[in-house]
This record gives structure tokens, sequence and C-alpha cells, in this order.
């Protein structure tokens, strides 16, 4: 038997609700009828997603049609090494800064979002674009409204 | 009213606040055209550079963003078939079939003048009805408070298609993030592991940004960017439409202004639903259902007067009661807090002069939008055709840019990762995402004035025996049970 989404969905549902649940009850102040406290809310939140869970796991086992892939492997893949190359990207923020790291993300991004779409992208335009945007940002950022961005460990 | 004019006029003059509605707009309208893009997501995305701002200032951006992106959500809707957002679904429905008959400026028009009026007028309205509205609030308790916070959230399930089970999780989802940090009133640390950077709760930007945007972003690109579509430049010369078209649809205008809104007024709903009542609406009441799905200009009129209705409607609440109409409104809300600005009756004591200048600068953005849309008419098929690879990745920054400048530190850009990580499974287990936000911004003011009422009067049953709160709590639990009474009663009427 295959296992549906629903189920899988249904059963982290219910795992996260009992967490919840255990460590709500470790607060201080315990829940009374005359006074609920901080562990209602939490404790709400817990109590529900263990029932949705379940709702949702049944719903999952009573379903007779097979789940449509909402996104393939290659997909997926890719979500994964975009979401690595963001973790990199804010490693960087913190000893590089701003300005040097960010023509570089834009760069990368932007030829591997036009490579894995197929698309005919000139070599110029890229780092043209790539450099704009991280100019733009700062100046946005930093000139106009006063903000800071990261300036890098080791520049600092 | 009136005594604030002079400083609403003073505010509107103002270089850089003229300067940034005009700017505000333009990124809406970009925003809220290309579909996937939303004025929410302007909103989300640009909320941090409003920290430094004054308050006013701050206000006529956003709302600059807002309604730009509102009132362009119709051009992907016309020249794509595809909607801008979900305010724009059924414009889609005779606006392409319409702009494929080689009438994509009389389309445009007719979208561009019914989000004009749609908004100017509810903003007019919405400035009228807000403080009688307030001034009614102010019998209100914290048992009320609590039940309309528990309506707005649950009201959200009533018209979310689909597992009822899921839109309930997803609401649990952002209830339980709203919880970590210091409780109301107890203050206790919820969920914060000792971790410094917790114990201030965890952010709007950095949750909602991470959720609703990064991992959009990441999902899509997944999926794979479609190419850039080719839309046809023909037939947009010219204003496109006469004073006879507007007429000859009055009666239809008017029924789906009220509709907008009143859908709007309600918690929780917006303009998402809205467009979909009205365009129902125009064609049961029509002479000629018939040509609706194939050009109708009624049913272009219909949708587009209402979800741009809906904005004044949504702000009502918004300013009287502190309760959001909408998840834009609940991202505004949100907002002002940050600008010291509690939304609620007393707002209108306090701060006066914010409140009615929201709701003029709403209806003068209207007018830039329109004028600004007609100007630039000829141009909308470039905005559509800007590539994703561009696009997508320059927001990727200004999402990490957003969280860094939204808390200092790079901490809260990690954290952003892993609320896009939450947003690409929830996602992937089919949660929808809109329950998340309101339940995560109401949950902080539900939580406090439960707690109160409970202070006042130890007993869980006065939310129930007082009038007002019980009815909104019965409401509250017929939204929760709504989508099972639905399939009950279809189940019942099958087998009739």
């Amino acid at each position: 038997m295959k296992v549906k989404r629903d189920q899988i969905t249904g059963i982290v549902l219910v795992i996260i609700g009992i967490i919840i649940i255990g460590l709500i009850s470790q607060f201080k102040k315990p829940i009374t009828p005359e006074y609920p406290g901080p562990m209602l809310m939490p404790g709400i939140a817990g109590l529900g997603m263990i029932i949705c869970g379940l709702g949702i796991f049944v719903t999952g086992c009573r379903q007779s049609t097979p789940d449509k892939a909402d996104l393939s492997v290659a997909g997926f893949i890719r979500v994964i090494i975009t979401f690595a190359a963001l973790w990199l990207y804010i490693l960087g923020l913190q000893y590089l800064g701003f300005l040097i790291v960010t023509p570089f993300l834009v760069f990368g991004l932007t030829t591997y979002f036009a490579k894995a779409s197929k698309a005919d992208t000139k070599l110029w335009v890229r780092i043209v674009f790539a450099l704009a945007v991280t100019f733009i940002i700062w100046f946005m950022y930093v000139q106009l409204f006063g903000m800071d961005l990261p300036v890098g460990e080791l520049f600092e | 009213m009136i005594s604030y004019l002079p400083y609403i006029f003073s505010q509107l003059i103002q270089p850089m606040n003229l300067l940034l509605m005009i700017v505000g707009t333009a990124v809406g309208i970009i925003f809220g055209a290309i579909p996937g893009l939303s004025g929410t997501m302007a909103v989300m995305l640009f909320m941090p550079l409003t920290y430094s701002m004054e308050s006013s200032t701050a206000i006529i951006f956003m709302l600059a963003l807002w309604i730009g992106g509102c009132s362009g959500a119709f051009i992907g809707s016309v020249l794509l078939g595809i909607p801008g957002s979900a305010s724009a679904v059924a414009t889609c429905w005779d606006g392409h079939p319409m702009a494929k008959k080689g009438q994509a400026s009389k389309a445009l028009a007719i979208g561009m003048t019914a989000s004009f009026t749609g908004t100017f007028f509810s903003a007019i309205i919405g400035g009228l009805l807000a403080e009688k509205v307030a001034d009614f609030a102010f019998a209100m308790g914290p048992w009320e408070y609590t039940a309309l916070c528990l309506v707005a959230m649950t009201m959200v399930l009533a018209i979310s298609k689909g597992n009822m089970f899921k839109g309930l999780a997803s609401t649990c989802i952002g209830m339980l993030l709203a919880t970590v940090g210091f409780s109301p009133i107890d203050a206790e640390p919820r969920f914060v592991f000792d971790n410094m950077y917790l114990y201030g709760g965890l952010g709007m930007i950095v949750v909602l940004t991470g959720i609703f945007a990064v991992s959009h972003i990441l999902i899509t690109f997944g999926k794979g960017f479609d190419q850039p579509p080719e839309v046809s430049k023909e037939g947009l010369r010219g204003f496109g439409l006469t004073a006879k078209d507007i007429t000859s649809e009055l009666s239809n205008i008017i029924r789906s202004f009220l509709i907008g809104l009143g859908i709007g007024f309600l918690p929780g709903m917006g303009s998402g639903l809205s467009n979909l009542v009205a365009y129902s609406s125009a064609k049961n009441a029509s002479k000629h259902p018939e040509e609706y799905g194939h050009g109708a200009a009624g049913g272009i009129w219909a949708p587009e007067v209402a979800n741009n209705a809906a904005i004044g409607g949504a702000m009502i609440p918004m300013a009287a009661l502190g309760i959001p109409g909408d998840s834009t409104t609940a991202l505004l809300i949100g907002a002002l807090t940050i600008h010291g600005l509690e939304m609620g009756p007393m707002v209108f004591k306090n701060s006066g002069d914010i409140v009615y200048l929201m709701f003029v600068t709403v209806a003068v953005v209207a007018a830039i939008v329109l004028l600004m849309q007609a100007l630039c008419k000829r141009w909308f098929p470039y905005i559509l055709k800007v590539p994703s690879w561009y696009m997508y990745s320059a927001l990727l920054v200004i999402c990490l840019a957003s969280a860094y400048v939204d808390s200092g530190n790079l901490y809260k850009c990690g954290m952003m990762m892993v609320f896009a990580a939450v947003g690409i499974l929830m996602h992937l287990g089919g949660l929808p995402a809109s329950p998340l936000i309101l339940a995560f911004i109401l949950t902080p003011t539900l939580e406090k004035k439960m707690l109160q009422g409970f202070q006042s009067v130890p007993s869980w049953t006065t939310f129930f025996t007082r009038p007002v709160s019980g009815i909104l709590m019965v409401i509250a639990i017929i939204c929760i049970f709504s989508p099972l009474l639905k399939s009950l009663f279809a189940r019942i009427r099958g087998k009739k």
C-alpha cells in the first residue's frame, strides 16, 4: 500500500501537537477554570494540531485517487540547491557583508534560474543586473532610508 | 473629520510623501499585475523600509503599495487570462475573452474605471462610517473582542475550499507561532529555549516573509518558471470607454459596490471572495447571462468594482475595531503597531488625524492609480514580460534584506529561511497560508483580551452569556464546522 500525502501530513501534525502539549506541561503557571493563563493558547494550538492531524490522516486513508506529484524530483532538487545558496549567502553576509556577497548571489541565482528554465540570457546582462540590483537595494535601504545592511565581520 | 483636513492636506503635499505615494503606487501596480506576486507581498517586503519614516509617511507608502497592488491585479487577468491575485479571478472570465476579441483597450479601461470607482467611494464611505463603528465598539468588553477575533480567524475557514482540517491546522500553526516569547499579562516565557532572540517573539516580517514570500518563490521555481508570455500590444490605443458604457452598467456597478463593501467589512473576508460573489450576482441579474464568459462588459465591471470596494470595507473594522478584514489589513495593523498606532476605538481619540489621513490617502491613491494606468496602458504588456529569473532573484535578496533590517541581526535571516522551509512543507502537505497569517496576527490580541475577560469575571461562560459575544461565538463555531455542514447539506440534497 502506498502512503498518501495526507497521511504523512496528518502524522506530522499529530507528532508536533503531542510535542507542544508536552512542552506546555512544563509551564510554571497552571491552567484553572477561573484563569487559563499562558497555557491555554498554545494548548489549543497543540490540541488543535492533534485533532486536525487525525482528521487529515483519516481523510487520507479514505482517499481513493492517487496523489498528484506537486513537485517533481528534479524540481525538489532545484528548491534544495536554491535553499542551500541562500544559506551560504547568509553566511557570506556575516563575514563579507552585503555589498560583496550580493552580486555573486544575484548573478548565481539568475544564471541558475535561467539555465533551469532553458532561457537564453547574455552573460553581460546578468553581470550588469547583479551589480544594479545590489546597488539599488543598498542605495534604497542605506542611503535613502538610513538603515543598516550587514557590512561583514571582516570589515567592521 | 473636517478639523483634520488642514493636517491631511499638509501631509499629502509634502514632496517626500507625494514621491513615495507615486513610487508605492507604481510598485504596487507591478506587483499586482504579475501573476504570483501581489499587493500583500509588496506591503510585506517593503514594510521594513518604513521603520525609519514618520508614521504618516509610512502609512502613505504602505497604502499606496496596497491600493496599487489591488488595482493592478486585473491587468494579468485581461491580457494573459491569469489573475494577478485571488481578487481578480472572476475578471479573467470575461476580461480575457474581450481582449482576445481585439477589445483589450476597452477591457483594461473598464478594469481601471471600476477599480477607481470601488476604491474611491469605499474609502469615502469607510471614512464616514469608521468613527460611528468605533463609538459602538466602546461598549464592547474583552469578551466581545475575543469573540470577534475568533470570528475573523474562523471566517476564512468558512470560505476555504477543500479539507476543513487543513484550514484549521494552518490556523493552529499560526496561533502556535504567535505564542513564542513572553505571554501577555503573566509574562511567562514560552517556547524560548533560553534563546535571547526568541524572548521578543518571532517577528511578523520573519515569519510571514519566510512562509508567504520565500517559500512561494522557491516552490514556483521548483515547479519550473514559465517563459515570458506573448502579449499582444494591439488595440491598446485610446482610453476605450465612453460615458454610455458606464451608464449602461450603473445598476451592476452599484450592486457590486455594495457587495464588495459589505464583504470587505466582514472580518476575515476580503476581495478574494467579493469578486466571485459580485460576478455571480451580475450574471444572475443580467438580461443576457449567456454573454457572460464570452467577453461581457458586466463581467469585468462586477468583480473589479467589488474587489476594490472591499478595500474601504476592510478598513472600517481595521481602524474602528483593530480587527483585519483580510490578510493585507492584518499586515497593516501589525505595521501600524510598530509605528506606535494601536488600531481600535481609541485610535480616533488618540490619533484621529492619522486615521483620517489613511482614508483620504486611499481615495487620493485611487485617483493616482487611474491616472497612472490610463497614461501607461500601452506599457502593460512589458510588465507581464519581465523574465522570472531576473525578478525572483532580486526579490529573494529583498526578502533577506527585509529580515535583516527588521531585526538588525542575521540570526533572523536564518530564522526566515527556517520558516521558508515550513512554508514549503505546508505547501507540500496542502495546508493553506491565509489562515496562518490571520491567526498569527490576531492571536496576541485574542489572548490578551481573553485573559482580561477572565481577570474581570473568572468564568468561561461569560463569553457565551453576554449577547454580542454569545452571538459571535456561535458564528465562530458555525464557521469552523461550515465545510462539514456544507458537505452534509449537499449529501442530503443529493439523496432527495
